[in-house]
């Protein structure tokens, strides 16, 4: 089988600001702290719900922000995005089925 | 990237070393979401003994912040491999192993005190479900350390170049999984009461 000349990297050598992803990825941590400290929770008087659906939110946004930018992804070929996504996707469907079951 | 992509081509044009990389990291996925799967569900199931009650969180809170930082400083070590920088190459893997390390050893610690305190693998199902959990990604740090050390010692003799940077992509990738597995344990252990 022929090998291709390599074409399918986007966006070679452009990168973003590492640092500043650097403090978003903290700043969302400290909001993790905050949400679940005894101040906020009884200032703004948050049920549990409330406060573990913001955690997840920000868990997601946090991972986001690593496999987009650390990990590259939003740069590189979509063949590895595809590649990730189907382990994440086969992930799911193992967790969905662990859940029905217990 | 083109001379490497040449030398370890493929028929999709991507390199090869960081395609099955991505493989990997998609089966990693899946071996982490069932563990978290099952803290989950044995979460608040535990009848006697010591709980969730005994978790240092803001020390542990401290060292998700140091993981996170190392992420920080391999990404830059890649960038610095990527640009031909030998100096920034070998000064950001060394922050990332020391960062690395820390956190290895901070969850030695909090083990250790927690085993004083009570809480062991076979406590309770909590116990049990925590420190399979966590200790897994303490193992996956562990190795990762040990690669980037391999990976300096590398670096050192100048095997990496703005030609030759693939490797040092390849390590960060296991480095960032390791750090984005974490942003979803410290949240599910430490900071949700299920």
């Amino acid at each position: 089988m022929a090998e291709h000349t390599p074409t399918a990297e986007r966006h070679e050598g452009t990168h973003p600001n590492y640092w500043l992803i650097g403090i978003v990825l903290s700043v969302l941590t400290v909001l993790e702290l905050a949400v679940t400290s005894n101040y906020v929770t009884q200032l703004l008087n948050l049920p549990n719900i409330a406060t573990n659906t913001a955690l997840l939110a920000f868990a997601l946004a946090k991972g986001g922000f690593v496999v987009g930018y650390y990990m590259h992804l939003k740069f590189d070929s979509r063949v590895y995005t595809t590649m990730f996504a189907t382990g994440i996707l086969f992930a799911l469907l193992l967790v969905s089925t662990f859940m029905l079951l217990f | 990237m083109t001379a490497q992509v040449e030398k370890h081509g493929t028929t999709l044009g991507l390199d090869h070393r960081k395609l099955g990389f991505w493989t990997f990291l998609a089966s990693e996925s899946v071996f982490f979401m069932t563990l978290i799967t099952v803290f989950i569900i044995y979460s608040g199931r535990s009848t006697s003994g010591p709980g969730h009650e005994l978790l240092n969180i803001p020390l542990t809170a401290f060292n998700t912040f140091v993981l996170l930082t190392s992420s920080l400083a391999m990404v830059l070590s890649v960038d610095a491999a990527r640009r031909g920088d030998q100096r920034g190459l070998r000064f950001w893997l060394l922050m990332t192993i020391l960062m690395g390390a820390f956190f290895v050893g901070v969850q030695v610690y909090e083990y250790r005190k927690l085993m004083h305190e009570g809480l062991t693998l076979t406590s309770n199902l909590f116990g049990m479900t925590f420190y399979t959990l966590t200790g897994f990604h303490g193992a996956h740090v562990t190795v990762g350390v040990l690669w980037l050390i391999a990976t300096l010692v590398k670096a050192w003799r100048g095997q990496f170049g703005a030609d030759n940077y693939i490797p040092v992509d390849v390590a960060g990738l296991y480095w960032h999984f390791v750090d984005l597995v974490w942003v979803f344990i410290f949240p599910i252990v430490y900071l949700i009461r299920w």
